[in-house]
């Protein structure tokens, strides 16, 4: 929220974020305007992603239930609605029991730093043409740093715990942390090749336009994009410990994993530093590979930008959802080997890809379809093989019949 | 299993030794592969939310491999066996609902064949008829269910199993539409069975029969290519056949590993000569092989069925010679046994002429199929442990009794 | 903007002070964590943002990782306490003092001959695509050395923590289960 003259050829819902900051900015004397305005920016972060986790828990529970042939909460309120009310309530009402031998300090400490650290990221999101907290020259940088010490604190809920099962899950957190980093950061590279800055809001701005009128230059529509993307989102799942890659809190292995000695309300603070985690993750995605804040055509800019980012968030959020709902998890050799053996080498050929994609910018013609052809075979071509090396020796098998 | 040799010194490298009172005594650890680390020591269970019940695993861990594993139960041990002896022999029927609690009318034919076997007892055609489509049902309500399970073991939030559970409510619904109760059937007496089966139930039969093999198409499309579930599946918990006679385990357990013994092809009891039906086999053991054989032997028992109800005679169910109540074998002893769902159940009955057994013991599938559950485990991660058990299929009522 | 240095400073020395006196190596992995969000803070203060946003990734996010690792790794009781020297010998205090004096010849001169700014000045305005050049020309040399050498280390670690091979491992089937087993050959 740094711009401050506001533009007057746009549609009034489109600044009326804007307009509403300044009305509340001229309550105040001139002097105080620097801190209220970032004290502003940070409420209205906190409430909107905190009310989003409410009812992201709620539709979670709802899609998930639906996949699962049930009809999912729908008693507290009409259809449910009042249910993460309700179960902040119980949350904050219940015991909060901390195990004897449980190290303190860290064991308090480890809920809070990780929201605080799941919500710091979001500052340098661009949520609408003139929605960014904090412009930085090198946001996305700051984006990965912030996001860089939340596998630690998972670290210290599962050692603090005192409780073996939570002492695997900090060494699963760990393992995974260190294998899924390096993908998550190598799929953005290629981005910051193509686009040649760091900046969230240049990166949005560089995916404005369509090209022939109606193919929009968000990244995702180029072969390396495509592949960026999916890599990144592989990545962000195992980041934000979701489905298939929830190996620290694998239920059916080791409890809950690190939250297994969490109670009451600090157990309800790890569920909110995951779905603060996830979106944070999620928007970030949008920002870099989905446009941002673009609408998907020109004459649909009649909707305001924030509602477009706020359309593809949520479109992503259901997609984490419909993941968890959908797929086994995996081992943690697998994901590791995962990591390593697919998601790594895909990056690293896909930044040589971009890069590719870049030097061949000028091509136009019959060398554009040329310059397809090359990067949707350097994506399709390592992906064939990879996964086929990825799976050798699996595969579906026949079956005999006993001899009667 | 049984044999921790107390005699042996417990390795350095375990600092904590489980109260012998479990019998468990961590003794011949094999150093860990890679040499580094110590060991760490984990009791699975009994409050675990993939132990299916009361059953707790001592695993001891190196990293997340197990390099020993002590299966303890008994914490739902209920004095089975003995309060059978202290019971009619009627009496008993109810109890065997119990055992393992998801497939009663299997439990109640094994009982009743030993009954029968022991006081000499005939069963009309139709009630051997109805007894098959019972069995049939039962085995794809067992199936179904440990697919479900299974694959919650596996880490799929849930999907599968609801998936799963929807079809046996449906089976429950007959269940409980014939006998009185979903799961606690308590339905045959000796020689033959408790009510006949209205026209209108086996209609109900027949239609749940004909939407079955579409579901299992459903849900193998669902899950049995997906890659996740091959690479957590294929080659884990390998049980070699020598090892699965060796230790005695039956069922489908038994035939994924290669062997093909089926008691309804072995001992013929029942209509089951005259019904045309194939024994899946694995080449693997492995946990998708012991998944998949479950799968293809609910394929086979959908054509079971639809060749029971078919041919289904008319006449009586119960033959009205058949004495239940104060029934007097004369002394003598008696095994029947029949292929539940998850394999031999047997009953062995003693009878010294009195209305009560002299000793009534059983043989349950579950129980024995669970002796190899460290063998197959070891050199495998804790997560790999969770699935094993989940594929041995094990019903803790049954296990402890 | 000096109250900033001085907090980002005192977070530095206080964490690292700290995780030198702690007797938890958890504690101090974790403070040395904390004292390398400092540093961080004190490039941002700088107007270093790029490399305070390394610093953060690659420390906090990659480093720490690599400590607590080792550390989970290799202590057998996480509470046993430090072995601490028992006695200072003549040849420990010489080292001691020759380590010392080589720290200090380093960093004193540099202290004192540096001018000690009290306040962030206008700061190089360098932009992420100007570092990139400057990578990718004048100091590539450099880069591919450092990158070798990264390797070569990567390679040793490896081979250092290389698992035993397999004819190493112990045969679990002849462990003590004790039933007889029979002949097991595998159908497959």
């Amino acid at each position: 929220m740094t711009t401050t003259s506001v533009p007057s050829s746009e549609s009034w819902l489109e600044v009326a974020p804007l307009q509403a900051r300044d009305a509340l900015l001229g309550l105040l004397p001139e002097s105080l305007h620097w801190i209220a305005s970032s004290v502003l920016a940070i409420a209205v972060l906190v409430g909107a992603f905190g009310l989003m986790f409410a009812y992201l828990t709620l539709a979670e529970r709802k899609l998930l239930g639906r996949i699962q042939n049930r009809p999912g909460p729908n008693r507290t309120g009409w259809a449910g609605l009042l249910q993460p009310f309700a179960d902040a309530v119980k949350a904050l009402t219940k015991e909060d029991i901390v195990p004897r031998d449980a190290d303190k300090v860290l064991h308090a400490l480890a809920p809070v730093s990780l929201v605080a650290l799941s919500l710091i990221g979001l500052a340098v999101i661009p949520f609408g043409r003139h929605l960014v907290a904090i412009e930085l020259d090198a946001a996305v940088l700051y984006f990965f740093a912030a996001g860089a010490a939340t596998e630690l604190s998972i670290f210290m809920a599962g050692w603090a715990s005192r409780n073996k099962y939570s002492l695997l899950a900090a060494m699963r957190a760990l393992a995974q942390l260190i294998s899924y980093e390096v993908p998550l950061l190598l799929s953005v590279v290629p981005v910051v090749l193509v686009a040649g800055t760091l900046s969230t809001t240049a990166i949005v701005a560089a995916q404005g336009g369509w090209a022939a009128g109606f193919w929009p230059h968000w990244h995702v529509l180029t072969p390396w994009g495509f592949s960026a993307f999916c890599l990144f989102m592989i990545a962000a799942l195992a980041e934000s410990n979701r489905s298939p890659f929830d190996l620290p809190e694998a239920e059916s292995e080791l409890i809950a994993g690190h939250l297994t000695e969490y109670s009451g309300f600090k157990y309800a603070l790890f569920f909110m530093a995951e779905y603060f985690g996830m979106a944070a993750l999620s928007a970030m995605a949008v920002t870099l590979f989905l446009g941002g804040w673009q609408a998907p055509l020109g004459w649909l800019e009649v909707l305001p930008s924030y509602v477009w980012f706020a359309a593809k968030l949520l479109a992503l959020l259901a997609g984490f959802i419909w993941i968890r709902a959908t797929f086994p998890r995996l081992r943690i050799d697998q994901l590791t080997r995962l990591a390593w053996k697919f998601l790594v080498p895909m990056a690293l050929l896909n930044l040589a890809n971009a890069a590719f994609w870049s030097l061949t910018a000028g091509w136009s013609g019959p060398l554009q379809a040329v310059r397809w052809a090359v990067s949707l075979a350097a994506v399709v071509v390592p992906f064939l093989l990879l996964s086929r090396s990825l799976f050798s020796g699996l595969g579906p098998r026949v079956y005999r019949y006993a001899p009667s | 299993m049984f044999d921790a040799n107390p005699a042996a010194s417990p390795s350095a490298r375990v600092r904590k030794v489980e109260p012998s009172s479990f019998g468990f005594q961590p003794s011949s650890v094999p150093p860990p592969a890679g040499g580094g680390g110590d060991l760490l020591e984990i009791s699975l269970g009994p409050h675990h939310p993939s132990t299916h019940g009361v059953f707790r695993m001592n695993v001891v861990l190196d990293g997340e491999t197990v390099v020993r594993l002590k299966p303890v139960f008994g914490y739902l041990h209920r004095n089975h066996e003995k309060l059978g002896e202290g019971t009619s022999y009627l009496g008993s029927m109810p109890y065997t609902d119990r055992l393992d609690y998801l497939n009663s009318m299997t439990n109640n034919w094994a009982y009743a064949i030993a009954v029968e076997k022991l006081a000499g007892l005939t069963v009309p055609e139709r009630a051997e008829y109805v007894r098959v489509i019972l069995a049939e049902l039962t085995r794809l309500l067992n199936h179904t269910c440990l697919a479900g399970f299974l694959m919650q073991d596996c880490g799929c939030s849930g999907t599968p199993l609801m998936y799963a559970f929807r079809e046996r409510e449906r089976i429950l619904d007959l269940f409980e539409s014939l006998s009185g109760s979903r799961m606690m059937c308590n339905y045959q007496r000796f020689g033959g069975c408790r009510v006949d089966p209205t026209p209108a139930w086996l209609a109900a039969v027949a239609q749940l029969v004909d939407r079955y093999g579409p579901f299992l198409d459903e849900f193998e499309e669902l899950l049995t290519g997906n890659e996740i579930i091959m690479a957590r599946t294929q080659g884990v918990g390998r049980l070699p056949a020598a090892l699965a006679v060796n230790a005695g385990v039956t069922g489908p357990m038994l035939r994924a590993s290669g062997v093909g013994h089926d008691l309804r092809k072995v001992d013929g009891y029942g209509v089951y000569p005259r019904l045309n039906f194939r024994v899946p086999v694995g080449d693997h053991g492995d946990v998708y092989d012991r998944y998949m054989v479950r799968v293809l032997e609910m394929r086979e028992s959908i054509s079971l069925l639809r060749q029971a109800l078919a041919a289904l005679p008319g006449g009586p169910v119960l033959d009205p010679k058949a004495k239940q109540r104060g029934l007097r074998p004369k002394a003598g002893e008696a095994y029947g046994r029949i292929e539940g769902p998850k394999g031999e159940i047997g009953f062995y009955l003693v009878s010294d002429g009195t209305a009560n057994p002299y000793r009534y013991r059983v043989r349950p599938p579950s129980f024995v199929n669970l002796t190899v559950l460290e063998d197959l485990c070891l050199g495998h991660t804790v997560a790999d442990a969770v699935i094993i058990l989940g594929s041995i299929d094990i019903v803790l009522g049954e296990v402890d009794r | 903007m000096s109250l900033a240095f001085l907090a980002l400073a005192l977070v530095c020395v206080v964490t690292a002070s700290a995780a030198m006196i702690s007797r938890n190596l958890i504690h101090s992995a974790l403070l040395l964590v904390l004292t390398w969000i400092g540093l961080a803070g004190l490039y941002l203060w700088a107007g270093a943002d790029f490399v305070g946003f390394s610093q953060a990734i690659v420390y906090v996010g990659g480093v720490s990782m690599v400590v607590l690792f080792a550390v989970l790794l290799t202590r057998r009781q996480r509470d046993e306490p430090l072995v601490l020297i028992p006695e200072a010998g003549v040849g420990r205090v010489v080292a001691g003092l020759a380590a010392t004096f080589w720290v200090a010849a380093l960093l004193v001169p540099a202290m004192v001959v540096a001018p000690l700014v009290q306040r962030a000045g206008p700061g190089p305005t360098l932009t992420v695509k100007r570092i990139g050049e400057l990578l990718a020309g004048p100091h590539l040399v450099a880069v591919l050395v450092v990158g070798v050498i990264l390797t070569v280390s990567l390679i040793g670690a490896l081979y250092l923590a290389a698992p035993v091979t397999a004819e190493d491992q112990p045969e679990w089937d002849n462990g003590g289960t004790g039933r007889d087993r029979g002949n097991q050959e595998e159908p497959s």
